[in-house]
């Protein structure tokens, strides 16, 4: 019998000896030591996230997903206070200060901050963090590219040292959104002991002052991260903070469902509503600083016509969109600002869905037998919630007052193509579009998207322009005064909602499911998109 | 050798593909945020601004020195992200392979020896009803009765995180992706064997070793196989490349960190470096794999070798 | 005389992917008549079976929409996965509220559209390449080779993301893209039956009675041809279906709101924890149909080659 399993031929034995290899190698990949699970108090956490971070090194990366890993490994200047709403907070930065007219601004820094590679937390290492992604000059700007650094700091001038705990920025010009741009983590601390040490390969082990610090990472597989002991907010409880990349929404709810992981961002609309009404799952929802349009080519009929803007405005249903297509992941929405935001101004009554009146408004300009036109699509992308979901439905509902639309949908990096060139460059006629905000403050979003000094090549991609709404804009912006601001911004939101530049749609929610096993987890009331506080959770 | 031209060949065709396709990995990095002067310094930065010959030329003497360049997106050396990736998709694809080659063949030879029979009906059309299946769908139900339903097995990704990497937690992660992916090709291949097994047993030497009193396992193994084995090695070839194929849905419904998730993320994002450096590797691989055959023929039946 | 590759030489029998090769006995490309290979084929009960499955999956995706009047583009987000056999939904509703009964109509339509054409247009052009390499020989032949291996070092599904990528995401170009893609496997068919009929007694009659190249190629050859590449088509339909559904539930097919079965079945993804029966739907279309064509394919292909 035996003699029947012997290799009768070169064939088989080739075969055979193929099966033994790849089992060998299977056993014999390369060094991974082997982790049995933590048995102490505090946990594990296991986060599924919705794809692999790109980098460690803070400046690098524009997406989210890093993001998450970021603000857990680094501190930045300042930071948004957990408890109240849009106000800053000091982090590594102790207190701050600005000239009178808008371009100095001058930070006392913390005393007595490691970094994790035990070199001192001091002012050099601000000058050197934010000269290496703004100097062209500077020797490890070559290890970029780092493509968010010009945008959100490109009106600084100078980063100077002036102290061993005092650091000095001069601006080329007044910038009102300068301080809430320090919480953004591109402006991180890096160690420059460890950028000089590891250069090109710093993206790949990152080193800074925060709660955690990078203990392995298998790219596409897993990303672990390791409390560190000498925080200077104090150790975290967390043993250890593993990051699990997760691409499709729905397998990120099974995987929290079978316990793969035990906290997931993000999961599929109906997933949320699945998770939502079982106990043993933890849901955290917030609506924040981000908004969903469709943008129209205001230099293209009918659009140019502002009676036809509100129509298609009042054609879609926002609440049935909000529940029945991002089931209740979105809160609906009839101006750029969110809730919170300064200047989001709750006295606009808003568009509501009135098919009859967009008729009526269809056939006040001309239009009573409707018209036809194409809507740009994209299949995917960030901050889009869903995209072809959204897109369809309103597609549906402005065929239903008599708008014919054509759906082109294109893949992420394609559609964006287009959207660069400019409505006109690209015969554009409507295109829908998101905006998160990551610095807060209402001057990164109005201006870049609604002032006509941002016609393409800017975001203004439609080319909106109404003289008053420029004129607010510019005030809120030399103006240093909170208040007065937010008297500006809310004038200026009036007349944009009335103007109809875009439909309006909605502002998405940040939701985060957790097992109940997780506690301590709570979202940042300012910026709920980001897992900040991660350092305060304890697992079991 | 033919392998040089074919793999330039391939290069040539997936540069200028990726080049032609609108949108630029400036511009997607960039996001929402990518004003002309923020993308055209990322271009410069990224040294997309040089003519497409040069580019191209620049990847090849790279590549003639092993460096497959840096990625865009990843930050890292393409060459690391390769292997590392090659490698997790090597432990997905080669049992995947040897399963439906083995249980291909034990199901072809089973429903030839006993043909006719009930059994020989059922393996016939399953074989055949798996061949109809796409695997992604295939897939999907795999996850949803044994993961969902009924608990039993991990419902994606390669090893539990943040656990130990071994044999052993690696077998449940790998167990779904692995049938889903072998299921049509195990299919084909019994389909193969069985036709190619019922042809040997009809010729006359076989005939004549049963009428000498030979029993019919044993020539069944001892002499049909050998004959048998051409055509059932040339469907092998065949299925490389359908494997392949279905090893990039494979790993996009399961997590799998494998280079064809790699590969399609990086096309979505042209991320040039990697999807250039991945379907270099590929094509390595698809075309050995091929030699390997053609070697094999050679073997088996030495009538092939030369025609005159 | 040149080696000619082992995988070449078996493949000249072997229909790609799914499909028995024939055994050498079976090799013979018969001349029967029309009427005789319809008789042999009604014969085949299985190759019926999968006949009245086609026909009536055409049948039903083509009258279907016109019989019954639901649109299956009109979103109800209220009425979302509503159970099979609810009141004015035979086969409950998708995600958003739409028919599935229209839907997978609408969708079959536009499926099997794709699955048609595009292996339509792959049998052409790779027949015509094949017919001019089988038959031109020496240089010529080489070249054409080479070309078509370099197509074929890629990974399928590769070609045809990258075709997309650059042409843009749709229908028509999904099947142009598995169309390119496919052509080898036809073009090498077709090479091996034009090399072993060019050297048969009716194309020295043919030389003889002072017939060009052009017409020999054309006329006598490929009459002898053309069964087996009906046969070879109609076994191809049914990959190209899956295939094109694969571009699809990628995101680089027929775009919205039109359906096809390969973006009902992404679509079905997420909620197939939730309503099974409903998000498996679309799959089952798909293997069915895929099967009625297999079973019809199987039937040709054993007419052609003689076997009862």
């Amino acid at each position: 019998m035996v003699r029947n399993w012997i290799p009768r031929n070169r064939f088989q034995a080739a075969l055979t000896a193929l099966f033994v290899l790849a089992l060998l190698g299977a056993l014999l990949r390369p060094a991974a030591i082997s982790r049995a699970m933590p048995l102490r108090a505090g946990g594990a956490l296991v986060v599924g996230y919705e794809a692999d971070a790109t980098s460690l090194d803070p400046a690098q990366p524009t997406d989210i997903n890093s993001m998450h890993v970021l603000v857990n490994m680094y501190d930045t200047l300042l930071q948004w206070s957990p408890s109240v709403v849009g106000q800053l907070a000091p982090d590594l930065a102790t207190s701050w200060s600005s000239s009178s007219n808008g371009l100095v601004y001058t930070l006392q820094l913390r005393h007595g901050v490691q970094f994790q590679d035990g070199t001192p937390f001091n002012a050099d290492a601000v000058a050197f963090s934010f000269n290496r992604m703004l100097d062209s000059h500077n020797p490890y700007f070559k290890y970029g590219p780092f493509p968010f650094a010009s945008f959100f700091y490109g009106e600084i001038a100078a980063t100077k040292a002036i102290g061993p705990y005092s650091v000095r920025f001069t601006l080329s010009k007044p910038t009102a959104s300068f301080l809430d741009s320090l919480t953004i983590v591109t402006s991180a601390i890096v160690s420059p002991a460890a950028v000089a040490k590891d250069k090109a390969a710093f993206p790949l082990h990152g080193g800074g002052t925060g709660a955690f610090s990078l203990q392995q990472w298998q790219r596409g597989v897993q990303l672990v991260l390791q409390p560190n002991a000498h925080y200077w907010q104090g150790r975290p409880a967390l043993n250890k903070l593993i990051f699990v990349p997760i691409v499709q929404p729905d397998q990120r709810v099974t995987a929290l469902q079978t316990g793969t992981v035990n906290l997931i961002v993000n999961p599929s609309p109906v997933g949320t509503l699945q998770l939502r009404s079982n106990a043993t799952y933890h849901l955290l929802v917030q609506t924040g600083p981000h908004v969903w349009w469709v943008g129209l080519n205001l230099r293209q009929k009918p659009f140019d016509n502002v009676l036809v803007r509100r129509a298609l405005n009042y054609a879609i249903d926002r609440n049935a969109i909000a529940q029945g297509i991002l089931y209740g992941t979105g809160a609906p929405t009839s101006q750029p600002l969110a809730p919170g935001q300064l200047g989001y101004n709750t006295q606009i009554p808003g568009y509501s869905y009135d098919p009859a009146k967009a008729k009526a408004l269809l056939a006040q300009a001309g239009y009573a037998h409707g018209f036809s036109t194409t809507f740009l699509v994209p299949t995917s992308g960030s901050g889009m919630q869903d995209p072809v979901g959204m897109g369809t439905a309103i597609q549906r509902y402005l065929g239903a007052v008599g708008i014919n639309v054509k759906i082109e949908e294109l893949d992420w990096g394609t559609f964006l193509s287009r959207i660069g060139e400019g409505a006109a460059k690209a015969n554009l006629s409507m295109w829908e579009l998101s905006w998160m905000d990551s610095a807060i403050d209402p001057a990164l979003v109005l201006n870049p998207l609604l002032a006509s000094s941002s016609f393409p090549p800017g975001f203004n991609t439609g080319f909106y322009k109404n003289t008053t709404v420029d004129q607010l804009l510019a005030q809120a912006e030399q103006s240093t005064d909170q208040h007065k601001r937010a008297a500006f911004y809310a004038r200026a939101e009036a007349q944009i909602v009335q103007d109809a530049p875009w439909i309006f749609v909605d502002h998405a929610k940040a939701v985060v499911v957790s097992s109940t096993a997780v506690h301590g987890l709570v979202l940042n009331p300012t910026f709920p998109f980001l897992l900040f506080g991660l350092r305060n959770v304890t697992v079991g | 050798m033919l392998l040089v031209p074919v793999l330039l060949g391939v290069s040539i065709v997936v540069f200028v593909a990726l080049h032609l396709a609108p949108g630029d990995p400036a511009e997607v990095l960039l996001g929402a945020l990518a004003t002309p002067t923020e993308v055209a310094s990322l271009r410069h930065q990224l040294g997309l601004d040089q003519p497409w010959p040069v580019q191209y030329l620049k990847w090849i003497s790279q590549v003639l020195q092993g460096n497959l360049g840096t990625s865009i997106t990843l930050h890292e050396s393409v060459r690391s992200l390769v292997g590392a990736r090659l490698l997790s998709t090597l432990i997905l694809t080669i049992p995947a392979f040897l399963l439906a080659t083995v249980c291909g063949m034990a199901a072809g030879i089973a429903s030839a020896r006993w043909r006719g029979s009930p059994f020989a009906a059922i393996v016939n059309v399953g074989a055949f009803t798996l061949v109809s299946m796409p695997v992604y769908w295939l897939g999907l139900i795999l996850v949803i009765v044994f993961s969902l339903r009924l608990g039993i097995l991990p419902s994606g990704g390669m090893y539990p995180a943040g656990g130990e990497e071994s044999l052993g937690s690696l077998l449940p992660h790998l167990i779904m992706p692995c049938l889903a992916l072998a299921a049509a090709p195990a299919a084909i291949i019994a389909q193969v064997t069985r036709s190619a097994v019922i042809d040997e047993l009809g010729q006359e030497y076989v005939r004549t070793a049963r009428a000498k009193g030979v029993g019919l396992w044993r020539s069944l193994l001892a002499h049909a196989t050998r004959n048998a084995l051409v055509p059932i090695v040339t469907t092998l070839g065949l299925e490389i490349n359908y494997i392949i194929g279905g090893d990039v849905l494979v790993e996009t419904i399961f997590s799998w960190p494998g280079i064809g998730q790699m590969l399609v993320q990086a096309v979505f994002s042209r991320d040039y470096p990697i999807v250039l450096g991945s379907t270099l590797a590929l094509a390595i691989i698809f075309v050995l794999v091929n030699l390997v055959i053609d070697g094999l023929y050679g073997y088996l039946d030495p009538r092939i070798t030369v025609r005159s | 005389m040149a080696k000619i590759s082992g995988l070449d030489a078996a493949m000249e029998s072997v229909p790609p992917w799914e499909g028995v090769p024939d055994s050498e006995q079976e090799q013979r490309v018969r001349g029967a008549s029309p009427l005789e290979m319809l008789q042999r084929l009604l014969r085949n009960r299985s190759a019926c079976a999968g006949g009245l499955i086609v026909v009536l999956t055409v049948a039903c995706t083509v009258l279907g929409p016109i019989v019954d009047s639901v649109d299956p583009t009109n979103i109800n987000p209220i009425m979302h996965l509503q159970p099979i056999g609810s009141a004015g939904h035979p086969l409950g509703t998708d995600l958003l509220g739409r028919d599935m009964l229209a839907r997978l109509l609408d969708g079959g339509r536009l499926s099997l559209f794709a699955g048609v054409v595009s292996a339509l247009i792959s049998t052409v052009l790779g027949v015509l390449l094949g017919m001019v390499a089988g038959f031109a020989g020496a240089l010529l032949d080489n070249l054409i080779m080479r070309l078509l291996d370099i197509l074929l070092g890629f990974p399928f599904i590769l070609l045809a993301i990258l075709i997309v990528a650059f042409a843009g995401p749709s229908t028509v170009n999904a099947m142009i893209a598995i169309a390119i893609a496919s052509i080898p496997f036809f073009a090498r068919i077709t090479r091996g039956l034009v090399m072993s009929l060019k050297a048969r007694e009716f194309v020295t009659a043919a030389y003889a009675l002072g017939a060009g190249h052009t017409r020999v190629l054309f006329v006598h050859i490929l009459l002898n041809l053309w069964p087996a590449i009906v046969a070879t088509l109609f076994l191809n339909i049914g990959f190209m279906i899956t295939q094109t559904s694969a571009l699809s539930f990628l995101g680089l097919g027929t775009q919205p709101p039109t359906p096809d079965w390969g973006t009902m079945l992404a679509d079905s993804e997420s909620y197939m924890g939730i309503s099974t029966a409903i998000a498996s739907l679309p799959g089952i279309a798909i293997v069915v149909s895929v099967i009625g064509f297999n079973l019809l394919g199987n039937g040709l292909r054993d007419v052609v080659n003689g076997a009862v």
